[in-house]
């Protein structure tokens, strides 16, 4: 993984001496209340229902296992033992002292990390698929070309203080895992006839209260004009992004009302006086880039046989081994899943004993390396076969085997009003009651793939409008209501849910759920998902199951 | 525009510029700022051999000004918020697209903390409607070493993309 080097370091350093600086202005009373506000967003610092939130970048979701001890370690030490993995693949802090910030953000800095830019009208941490670099379906490692985007959008000058919140996403593969449709600009690699790497740009697309799916204005942008390309359509955005109200000022209401095809003439407009400028990149640039993501020393001699039968004689592993494993390019190696969805716990609540074990496995077995998805769970990337059994051992030991990845259960789900200043609604509650009904495996695999997302407000943290159901968390005269979607997805397929009906109260949400299942199971066809059944009979069998 | 102006490269200075209403009379001497509509309207024509400068509002799409940039000393341009950032992006353009090579100062709702970024995007000065804002600007502005983005303009910080 890229490592910093003299000048990236110093950056970062520089930063807590920044916001150091900053805190203590506050505190001095030479900042106001309002002024504090933006400059301790762009370092991460929400204060929020009971206690100031941090959020640490993790770049495009990639963490060595220093880092990952040094997070544990934070959570131990100014925190309440446990961090919270997010959609965005970074990690948020839920009890830390605004006294004790620029220390942690110190300590972050020691094992080349930081929290800059992961809140705020600014360029937000770019994210990419979590198994980048090993996915068996992948054109391209995205990473070295996430990290340039990281470099370029750190403390840009121009765009520091943006109508709104702005999220880049790369994917890099035949199955879009990086959601790119539904983020401010989305970035599909692939290679033009000439081989050469090029870039498709998506641009508007995003969730919360007006999801809607991003629109292609540039086919083919060729590698040494991506920065230049952003630039410009950053620039048009700067200028041209509504300011009057912060719900309409995402980039996606402007492109939305300037028509997709006139606003790619803008940024096309913009783009030709950038392009071949300052930022065009160089070959020996990307490849010392590429450089810093070679692939570690495989061994290429893993037996397969002790893999083989430990799953024919243990039905535990095996369960496991069929649904949180990847395929992997090397033969011989998995991606590991590591599932933050056991059924008693907060989904993407991580404790800093299970962190340390992560981080153990990875050192130990898999070239130290960690991945976090947006689906709010841990990969361990490179696993090899022989050493299977033990890192599942391992795992389970510490909860963190639940072979339940891709099922109803391993939900993603935002802190909801458990944490957060502006959820309506309760989402924890609702994800550990729906796991008391799902208990038995069997009845989670009949289910086949399944997709739940759950907000608990509509902005959406928690992508309930790409849930194959979502459950969006709303007000209604101080009670917790649940509004439900269906058919939505962030994948090659992406579509955003239709809503099924009125809200449900929170003694009817669960209820509601299952007998949407009852539907799926009685009326689907062999081998359909939830989602292609939902496709195929529409919405108004569900609507007929759930308000008798 | 306050009493206190921060030159970037040379620190404190006093204001001397003339704020002028659209109806006031253009005084005989001195350097005067006026609106775009009075700059279209009577042009630095009705001023021979005068300082001139221009104030913009942030929503001026700078590019397809219809005025001789020559003939302005200073353009002034507007944060009504700190928050608001669209006067960075016209600050750029003027600098790098346009040639522009007067001053180019920002006004209004300004942070000391803003400093570095307004010099790196080619402002010249800065006229914060809060003065106390430029009592540190000199640790401000060297509160970073080392910069991802290319830039002509502010301190010389080294080069990390």
């Amino acid at each position: 993984m890229y490592k910093y080097n003299e000048l990236d370091q110093t950056l970062v350093n520089e930063r807590v001496n920044q916001f150091r600086d900053q805190t203590e202005r506050y505190f001095r009373g030479e900042l106001s209340e309002a002024q504090f506000l933006p400059l301790r967003l762009q370092n991460g610092l929400y204060v929020q229902r009971f206690a100031p939130m941090l959020r640490v970048a993790i770049p495009y979701g990639t963490l060595s296992a220093v880092q990952l001890r040094k997070l544990a370690e934070i959570a131990r030490k100014y925190d309440k033992d446990f961090a919270h993995f997010t959609t965005r693949t970074n990690v948020q802090y839920n009890w830390p002292r605004l006294e004790a910030v620029p220390d942690i953000l110190a300590a972050l800095a020691s094992v080349e990390m930081h929290a800059i830019q992961t809140s705020g009208n600014c360029i937000r941490n770019t994210t990419t698929d979590a198994l980048a670099g090993v996915a068996a379906d992948e054109i391209e490692d995205p990473r070295p070309w996430c990290e340039i985007i990281r470099q370029w959008s750190t403390l840009h000058p121009e765009f520091a203080f943006l109508p709104r919140k702005f999220k880049i996403a790369v994917s890099a593969s035949a199955q879009d895992r990086a959601a790119s449709r539904v983020h401010d600009i989305g970035l599909q690699l692939r290679h033009d006839d000439a081989g050469q790497t090029c870039f498709d740009v998506i641009v508007g697309g995003g969730l919360g209260r007006t999801p809607i799916l991003g629109s292609l204005i540039r086919q083919g942008l060729p590698w040494p004009e991506l920065l230049n390309y952003l630039e410009a359509v950053l620039r048009v955005y700067n200028r041209l992004g509504r300011r009057d109200n912060k719900y309409k000022a995402r980039i996606k209401i402007l492109v939305k009302e300037t028509g997709p095809q006139r606003f790619a003439e803008m940024v096309d407009r913009e783009w030709q006086h950038l392009q071949g400028g300052a930022l065009t990149l160089e070959d020996h640039k990307v490849e010392s880039m590429r450089a810093a993501f070679t692939p570690p020393s495989y061994r290429q001699d893993v037996p397969e046989q002790g893999f083989e039968s430990a799953r024919s004689t243990d039905p535990d592993f095996a369960r496991w081994c069929q649904h949180n494993l990847r395929p992997h390019k090397q033969t011989g190696y998995r991606a590991v899943v590591v599932s933050l969805k056991a059924p008693r716990e907060v989904p993407g609540d991580c404790s800093s004993t299970q962190m340390d074990v992560v981080a153990e496995l990875a050192e130990r077995y898999g070239f130290s390396e960690i991945r976090v998805m947006h689906e709010q769970n841990l990969v361990l990337p490179d696993i090899p076969l022989d050493h299977l059994h033990a890192v599942w051992l391992k795992l389970a030991e510490h909860e963190l085997a639940t072979p339940n990845v891709g099922k109803l259960t391993d939900m993603i789900c935002c802190p909801g009003l458990d944490y957060c200043a502006l959820a309506n609604a309760g989402s924890i509650g609702v994800a550990l009651e729906l796991n008391q009904r799902l208990e038995n495996l069997d009845d989670l695999y009949d289910l086949g793939d399944l997709r739940l997302n759950m907000s608990g407000c509509m902005n959406g943290c928690g992508h309930h409008s790409v849930g194959h159901i979502g459950i969006l968390g709303v007000d209604k005269k101080g009670e917790e209501w649940y509004q439900i979607s269906l058919g939505g997805s962030s994948r090659n397929d992406a579509s955003l849910g239709d809503r099924l009906g009125a809200a449900l109260s929170r003694s009817e949400i669960v209820n509601g759920i299952m007998a949407l299942l009852k539907v799926y199971l009685n009326q689907r066809h062999v081998e359909e998902s939830f989602v292609e059944t939902y496709r195929r009979i529409g919405l108004q069998p569900f609507k007929e199951a759930v308000y008798v | 525009m306050s009493e206190q102006v921060l030159s970037l490269k040379a620190g404190l200075i006093t204001h001397d510029w003339l704020d002028l209403d659209d109806e006031a009379p253009l005084p005989d001497a001195g350097r005067s700022l006026l609106s775009l509509e009075r700059w279209l309207r009577e042009g630095p024509a009705a001023a021979p051999g005068r300082s001139l400068g221009l104030k913009l509002a942030n929503t001026c799409d700078v590019e397809s000004l219809d005025v001789d940039l020559d003939a302005c000393t200073l353009i002034a341009l507007e944060f009504p918020s700190f928050t608001d950032g669209r006067a960075f992006s016209q600050a750029r353009l003027l600098r790098e697209r346009l040639g522009f090579r007067g001053e180019i100062r920002a006004c209004g709702d300004i942070l000391s903390d803003q400093l570095l970024y307004l010099a790196r995007c080619g402002f010249d000065s800065v006229a914060p409607a809060d003065p106390t804002q430029l009592g540190r600007a000199k640790e401000a502005l060297s509160e970073f070493s080392i910069a991802y983005q290319p830039s002509d303009s502010g301190p010389r910080l080294r080069l990390a993309l």
